[in-house]
């Protein structure tokens, strides 16, 4: 055992078992680590969109470097903050206008595109020219799923006969997919608790 | 009946901890299988000439490190092994102090230079804009190193303007970014994308993986397990992985005594008051 001599590892060390500590129940120490996580992280945010933000993208091109386009940027985020005056609020509508509109432009159609029109190439390839038998039943499963998934969230017509057993289906599917989805949630978790022990034991008191 | 759900509850956490700090201490060693997933990224990268310029955008934060950090880790040292240069960057504030430790940490290993084989761009705010951005002109985006250095003053970066002088992106993360990288970066301007993200996030990319927007993607700890036996570089995500199992394990048995518990108290309650087995016909 060879405990760490770096007093930031030991703080590390002491917060996390302050954090831990709420397993036993809300107390003291879970509430003193629980106020420093929050102040700590609420300056360093602050910090950080102060120099890439404010500093590195209005500050020097506008006054070092004396590009005036950058004067209409800073009016209109400027004119955000006349949400704080109830009888100029009005003024906030324009950024968050021009926003909304430049967002809308550039991501309705390569979202389409990327998540709609090329899942559906995918879709449409021919599962039986795939060069071997696992790779044939996956597609096959792929286009099965697919439909039938689509086929559940049909609510134009009630789901009875072929429509109701392809929906049966396609709610099959559904919790196939949503079982993985819990599966690597749990392997997630549990990873950021192996992170934990494994800074414990290894960097704090040297057992790793 | 609150006491006993309270000792259920302790029982469960000294189980998992016991199964993950057991095989910390005492390594087990169980083999991990490579995925074609992670496969994929890793002949990518093989496949690369030497000296490739590649961009690295660490888009998590501290929650998601002891996931994330590994399989960056790795991937660095294979990067480094081939070459490239690699231009780190962030689109989450909560990663420049992850990012910017991880490359000095194996930039020194690898005895890489600064401006020769790597360099910090630092965080961008507004990532989708960024990403449109850098496939015009990646100085548009970042002018300047996080340290204020002016971008074309680095010898690593001649010759590179945009996308179509990256060799790969990769994302990594614990969010919706790594479909955003394969949306803006390799659907509009054709940069090849590999992404490192949680193994939460991780179902959602088999089929950016199946319709070739991504190279290939690493998930969760079990993703950095494989890219390091790939570079037959033993790292946290190898050490983990005894630890993962077994508390799976162990969790497995959980899920199956709980049911089991529920399904026989459910059929005692259904039995007792007239000794039947099952509920009465109307």
């Amino acid at each position: 055992m060879h405990p760490s001599p770096d007093p930031g590892i030991w703080l590390a060390a002491i917060l996390t078992l302050a954090g831990f500590s709420f397993l036993w129940r809300d107390n003291p120490f879970f509430k003193v680590m629980e106020h420093m996580l929050v102040g700590v992280s609420a300056g360093y945010y602050l910090v950080q969109y102060a120099y890439s933000a404010l500093y590195k993208k209005l500050y020097v091109p506008l006054v070092v470097q004396g590009n005036l386009l950058f004067a209409g940027c800073a009016i209109l985020g400027l004119m955000v903050f006349a949400r704080l005056f109830p009888k100029r609020s009005w003024l906030s509508r324009y950024p968050v206008a021009f926003y909304v509109a430049a967002g809308a432009g550039y991501s309705i159609p390569s979202t389409i595109q990327a998540r709609v029109v090329k899942q559906m190439q995918v879709t449409m390839v021919n599962f039986l020219d795939q060069g071997s038998v696992i790779a044939v039943i996956s597609g096959f499963l792929l286009f099965l799923g697919v439909v039938t998934v689509l086929l559940y969230f049909f609510f134009s017509a009630e789901h009875r006969g072929v429509l109701g057993a392809a929906s049966k289906i396609g709610i099959v599917t559904l919790m196939i997919g949503f079982g993985a989805s819990f599966g690597y949630t749990v392997m997630s978790r549990i990873t950021l608790l192996i992170g934990r022990f494994q800074f414990l034991l290894g960097d704090w008191l040297g057992f790793l | 009946m609150a006491d006993s759900s309270r000792m259920t509850r302790t029982i469960i956490y000294w189980g998992v901890a016991l199964s993950i700090v057991i095989p910390l201490l005492r390594p087990i060693g169980f083999t991990t299988e490579v995925s074609s997933q992670v496969r994929d990224v890793y002949d990518f990268i093989e496949a690369m000439p030497e000296n490739s310029p590649v961009i690295m955008s660490f888009d998590y934060e501290p929650a998601t490190l002891a996931e994330l950090d590994p399989m960056a880790e790795a991937m660095l040292k294979h990067l480094f092994r081939k070459n490239a240069r690699v231009m780190g960057m962030t689109l989450l504030p909560g990663g420049v102090g992850l990012a910017e430790n991880l490359l000095r940490q194996e930039a020194a290993a690898a005895n890489m230079e600064y401006g020769h084989n790597w360099l910090f761009l630092g965080y961008v705010p507004d990532g989708t804009a960024a990403m449109l951005r850098m496939g015009e002109n990646v100085a548009m985006v970042f002018p300047t190193d996080q340290y204020g250095t002016p971008l074309d003053s680095f010898p690593m970066m001649r010759g590179v303007k945009n996308y179509r002088h990256i060799g790969l992106v990769i994302c990594y993360s614990s969010t919706a970014m790594p479909q955003l990288w394969a949306q803006y970066a390799h659907d509009r301007y054709g940069a090849a994308v590999a992404v490192g993200a949680t193994a939460v996030e991780a179902v959602r990319l088999y089929p950016y993986h199946d319709s070739g927007q991504m190279v290939g993607f690493l998930g969760g700890l079990k993703g950095a397990a494989e890219y390091e036996t790939l570079i037959e570089s033993p790292g946290d995500g190898i050490r983990g992985m005894d630890a993962q199992t077994i508390s799976h394990v162990f969790i497995v048995v959980m899920i199956i005594l709980g049911n089991v518990g529920y399904a026989a108290s459910t059929w005692r309650s259904k039995g007792a008051p007239s000794g039947r087995t099952h509920a009465p016909v109307a």
